[in-house]
């Protein structure tokens, strides 16, 4: 997924200036934050 | 929820990571991406502007002040599943509404998404795990065309025979058998590696086909009263060659394991370890 990201990097600094550049994912119904992450963590 | 899968900075602000999530309003989504992905509309800000909204309270400074920041939403089923933002912190601001392919703001809509990421490195990994599928294939397939083909001074592995179906593990010997052509007398009767010790040579029967009777020396009155034990000696179906003690028995080359009719095309030979 990183090389996607990395990818899609190098084409917008193809087009523009993209020295600085961030891709943001965003989701409203997402659960709570901590459970993400103990559920990752296998906890 | 906002989570930060990429990023790269000059002015070394970091980035949660990809397995981090901050709920709306905290830490890092305190920032101007939050405000974009509220509105859900392409932004295209100066240090002006993104002042004036600070002090509006839309949203705080979050990391290193810039001179401009050009932000479009990512758009999925209706929804805004994501922002992609550049953004820059020194000079002349050098973002415009008329830029181009992805980040052009005229442009809607946003063709780019991360379902469509995802579905790219899932078939990415799909063909990456077939690659490995592949390549353990044709290592198993190498090994069980090898498995016979003992080296000088190795002994054979015992998986490797078992998978082949050319051999197995007899209390403390190993046992297999190597088909080979009988034509290669020289190599048929020796035995493969110095541990190995050749205990009997079976010839393949020809297939029961007419061609495979008529040489076999099958003739129809034998076959109407069945084979008689000199016709099955003759045929030299199965000949065991027993090796004396430890040394290797090496037959001539008028050795009892050809056929009386000459027609046997290949052996199996049987060596223990």
């Amino acid at each position: 997924m990183q090389d996607f990201y990395a990818e899609i990097h190098r084409i917008v600094g193809e087009l523009m200036f993209a020295e600085n550049f961030y891709v943001v994912l965003y989701d409203e119904d997402r659960p709570d934050d901590e459970l993400a992450v103990r559920r990752r963590h296998g906890g | 929820m906002m989570n930060w899968p990429f990023g790269v900075d000059t002015a070394g602000d970091t980035f949660a990571g990809p397995n981090v999530w901050e709920p709306m309003g905290t830490g890092e989504s305190r920032g101007i991406t939050s405000y974009l992905l509220r509105k859900g509309t392409p932004l295209l800000l100066t240090q002006a502007e993104i002042d004036e909204l600070v002090a509006l309270g839309e949203f705080s400074y979050v990391g290193v002040r810039g001179v401009d920041w050009l932000g479009v939403p990512l758009r999925s089923e209706g929804r805004t599943v994501g922002a992609m933002v550049v953004q820059s912190y020194e000079g002349d601001p050098p973002h415009t509404e008329h830029g181009q392919g992805p980040l052009d703001l005229r442009r809607e809509p946003r063709r780019l998404c991360p379902q469509q990421g995802r579905a790219i490195e899932e078939t990415r990994q799909r063909e990456r795990r077939a690659r490995a599928r592949e390549r353990r294939s044709a290592r198993a397939r190498r090994a069980a065309r090898h498995a016979g083909d003992v080296r000088p001074g190795r002994r054979p592995d015992p998986g490797d025979l078992r998978r082949a179906g050319r051999g197995h593990r007899d209390r403390r010997r190993i046992v297999w058998t190597d088909p080979l052509p009988v034509h290669d007398r020289a190599r048929a009767f020796a035995s493969p590696t110095s541990r190995c010790r050749l205990i009997g040579l079976a010839t393949r029967r020809p297939r029961d086909t007419r061609a495979g009777r008529r040489q076999r020396g099958h003739r129809a009155d034998l076959d109407r009263g069945g084979p008689t034990v000199r016709h099955r000696r003759r045929t030299a179906e199965v000949v065991r060659l027993r090796a004396r003690s430890s040394s290797v028995t090496r037959p001539t080359a008028s050795s009892r394991c050809r056929t009386s009719t000459g027609s046997t095309r290949s052996a199996m030979r049987t060596c223990v370890c």
